[in-house]
């Protein structure tokens, strides 16, 4: 065989195979691509979107402004979907805008969140009393 | 001449090769294309119930009494406030003709699936099709509710 062929046949052995190989890679990557669009899609936007309706839901109805960690976890609990993770630290100023004080809201989500703000008022009669910057992540579990 | 042989036994195997790649190549761009293909839809079901969602939950629609005649309506809407349901907005679209909605919340393409959870309200035709996008709102409604809505084929 090889005083026939010499090497050439091993070269084209070798040839095909890079062939392979780049032909192999070119369609998993464009199906890795294709399949990983799939992924990102109307979950990402719903979290982002239920974080949100959470605060204003819980500050409309009031319980943002009870400044009560139990009462507000309990809320919490019952309005965030199961497959979902929120935590939230509320800070509390008086009407000069002094910092007076800082309530966690279940333990803080370290990674894959999306975090948002919300700022409510509460009210002795018809004069605020307080303010509360209300910084949130909510996350999938 | 045994040169000549080396040359044709190449070509040979090279042309048997890329006959037996090319089915290969086209049933995965095929299945790539038939993906992607399904992807844009999926995308455009989930950014109608996104888009809906947002509309029923955060705005009061227009014209703003639209309740008053819900065929007048060009923007179907129950919130008066961001994500305060109105009591009268949602008696008006629940019995609002259900392909008057459709059409007023542009997915003629598409059937959808209202739900308010606690409230136990419901419009709409419950999901059959094998496509569906699901989104969940919380919303104020006699106390805090959460809006289901389904958009699907």
């Amino acid at each position: 065989m090889n005083s026939l062929y010499g090497s050439k046949g091993f070269v084209f052995s070798v040839d095909i195979a890079i062939g392979l190989v780049i032909v192999a890679s070119i369609l998993a990557m464009s199906s890795v691509y294709i399949l990983s669009s799939e992924k990102s899609g109307i979950s990402e936007i719903a979290l982002r979107k239920t974080g949100s309706d959470i605060i204003a839901v819980m500050d409309y109805e009031g319980v943002l402004g009870t400044y009560n960690k139990t009462a507000i976890e309990g809320n919490l609990s019952s309005l965030i979907p199961f497959n979902m993770n929120m935590s939230m630290v509320i800070n509390k100023y008086d009407t000069n805008g002094d910092f007076l004080d800082r309530l966690q809201i279940n333990a803080d989500l370290k990674k894959n969140y999306y975090s948002g703000r919300w700022m409510l008022a509460a009210f002795a009669g018809k004069v605020a009393s307080n303010f509360y910057i209300v910084e949130y992540k909510v996350g999938f579990r | 001449m045994s040169r000549g042989q080396i040359i044709t036994s190449d070509l040979l195997i090279a042309t048997f090769i890329l006959l037996a790649m090319i089915p290969v190549i086209v049933f995965s761009f095929e299945s790539a294309l038939d993906t992607a293909s399904g992807n844009i839809k999926r995308s455009d079901m989930e950014m109608a119930a996104v888009r809906i969602s947002d509309l029923l939950a955060r705005t009061e629609g227009y014209p703003n009494n639209w309740e008053s005649n819900a065929s007048s309506a060009i923007v179907i809407g129950l919130a008066p406030s961001d994500r305060k349901l109105d009591a009268k907005k949602l008696a008006a679209f629940l019995d609002a003709d259900y392909n008057m909605t459709k059409e007023i919340m542009n997915i003629r393409g598409y059937e959808y699936y209202f739900r308010m959870v606690n409230n136990g309200s419901t419009k709409g035709m419950p999901v059959t099709g094998d496509n569906a996008a699901f989104i969940r709102r919380v919303v104020s409604f006699r106390g805090a509710d959460t809006l289901e809505l389904t958009v699907w084929k």
